[in-house]
């Protein structure tokens, strides 16, 4: 796993699971996360 | 009295009837308003940015005092504070308006669009975002990681914001904001965040095979965006939202081949889903408008810049609401009279039939994009010239 990679999972793990339950959910907002970081 | 819940669902039907060609009740106005808000309030970007019910005051007052039958955003467009906590993106902060601080998109190569093709989110993870964020460029994983926690509070906060916001106009002044997906197509990610007008350019000339690829490929990650932006929105007052960009520097055999597959695809699976979706079309596109009479009938509304109305709407008009008109020059620079006169016709040669929705030619972003009093003489005019007899 890379640095990136270990970075959203963290960031699943620890943030985003707080207040969202399923995995299409978690999946949701990481690519919503990455699209706009990437249009940053 | 009418109050805002029906006032809300009136202007709903109203925009939802020019979207689908039918003849609304009368034209409806659309604010098409963005940081030009600040200006009208005497409230400048960093104090909107820092208080979000300044932000709220200054763009109510925009989109209130005039007789906006929907507007495209509820504040400020971007999420200027998450982005300056990533690191400052492409973005300049230090002006009054979102401005993209020039010479720093230019971060991926040429031999680089296979890797994109293969896995578009892998690659915009792992090779587009710490190329392009410092807060990943220096430190352990450890503190990389507290960075970026903070950037995703900023992420989170900024998202239920706009979702109070939205929900404030509607109770507080009957007012539909349609952002729901806000988005570009492929080509002007691309071009825009990636390769920069100098290398796409190049590249459509010399791989025009691979970035028409890399479009498509890319398909995967926005689709999946788009619905999960739109999930649980109202179809019916809330749009998907196209910012296009690319297609009025490039021919027409261009377009077909780069832009067009993936473009045209996209349109048609929400479409197809009953979405409506609202389209800024750049500057000028006649020379495609060809194509554009492929699109789906009574879903798209399109605001053209430069096009010239009259001819879109007969050659588009069967198929897609056609929005724009007044040239935010005259807005600026013209007397009152004038405004109203090209309002008139505008109305006179437009309006019958349906299909038609009034608003400025562009975003109005800055201060001298339009005098107030002229788009309130121009909007009231609307408001009474514009109803269908």
């Amino acid at each position: 796993m890379n640095e990136m990679e270990l970075l959203f999972k963290l960031a699943r793990e620890n943030i985003f699971s707080q207040f969202i339950e399923s995995e299409e959910g978690l999946d949701g907002i990481e690519k919503a996360l990455i699209l706009l970081m990437t249009i940053a | 009295m009418i109050d805002n819940t029906e006032l809300y669902s009136k202007r709903v039907k109203r925009m939802k009837d020019a979207i689908e060609l039918r003849e609304p009740d009368r034209v409806p106005i659309f604010g098409l308003v963005d940081n030009w808000a600040l200006s009208y309030n005497g409230t400048t970007l960093k104090e909107a940015l820092a208080d979000i019910e300044i932000e709220y005051q200054a763009y109510s007052k925009a989109l209130t005092d005039f007789p906006f039958d929907a507007a495209l955003a509820p504040g400020v467009t971007f999420p200027l504070n998450f982005v300056s906590s990533l690191g400052g993106g492409i973005y300049n902060n230090n002006m009054e308006t979102v401005q993209i601080a020039t010479g720093k998109s230019e971060i991926m190569s040429v031999d680089e669009y296979d890797d994109l093709i293969e896995d578009p989110l892998k690659f915009f993870r792992d090779v587009i975002i710490p190329r392009k964020h410092s807060i990943f460029q220096s430190g352990t994983t450890e503190e990389k990681f507290g960075k970026f926690a903070n950037s995703i509070s900023k992420f989170l906060e900024f998202g239920q914001s706009r979702e109070m916001l939205i929900d404030r106009y509607k109770v507080e002044h009957g007012l539909p904001i349609t952002t729901g997906a806000t988005l570009f197509m492929p080509a002007d990610i691309i071009m825009d965040y990636f390769r920069d007008f100098k290398g796409i350019t190049s590249d459509i000339k010399r791989h025009p095979d691979k970035l028409a690829e890399a479009c498509m490929s890319m398909l995967d990650v926005l689709v999946p965006y788009t619905f999960g932006s739109m999930m649980g929105k109202d179809p019916d007052s809330t749009y998907i939202q196209l910012f296009l960009h690319l297609p009025q520097f490039i021919r027409p055999k261009e377009f077909e081949k780069i832009y067009w597959p993936s473009f045209k695809k996209y349109i048609n699976i929400f479409a197809a889903q009953g979405f409506k979706i609202l389209i800024l079309f750049e500057k000028n596109w006649e020379h495609l408008h060809e194509y554009l009479q492929e699109l789906p009938k009574g879903s798209v509304i399109a605001f053209f810049e430069e096009d010239d109305l009259r001819v879109a709407k007969k050659k588009l008009g069967d198929n897609i609401c056609i929005a724009g008109g007044l040239k935010t020059n005259n807005l600026y620079y013209s007397s009152k009279e004038e405004c109203i006169d090209i309002a008139k016709g505008l109305v006179d040669d437009l309006a019958p039939g349906g299909g038609f929705v009034f608003s400025p030619d562009k975003v109005l972003v800055s201060a001298n994009d339009a005098r107030p009093e002229n788009l309130k003489a121009v909007t009231e005019f609307i408001t009474e010239y514009g109803i269908y007899k």
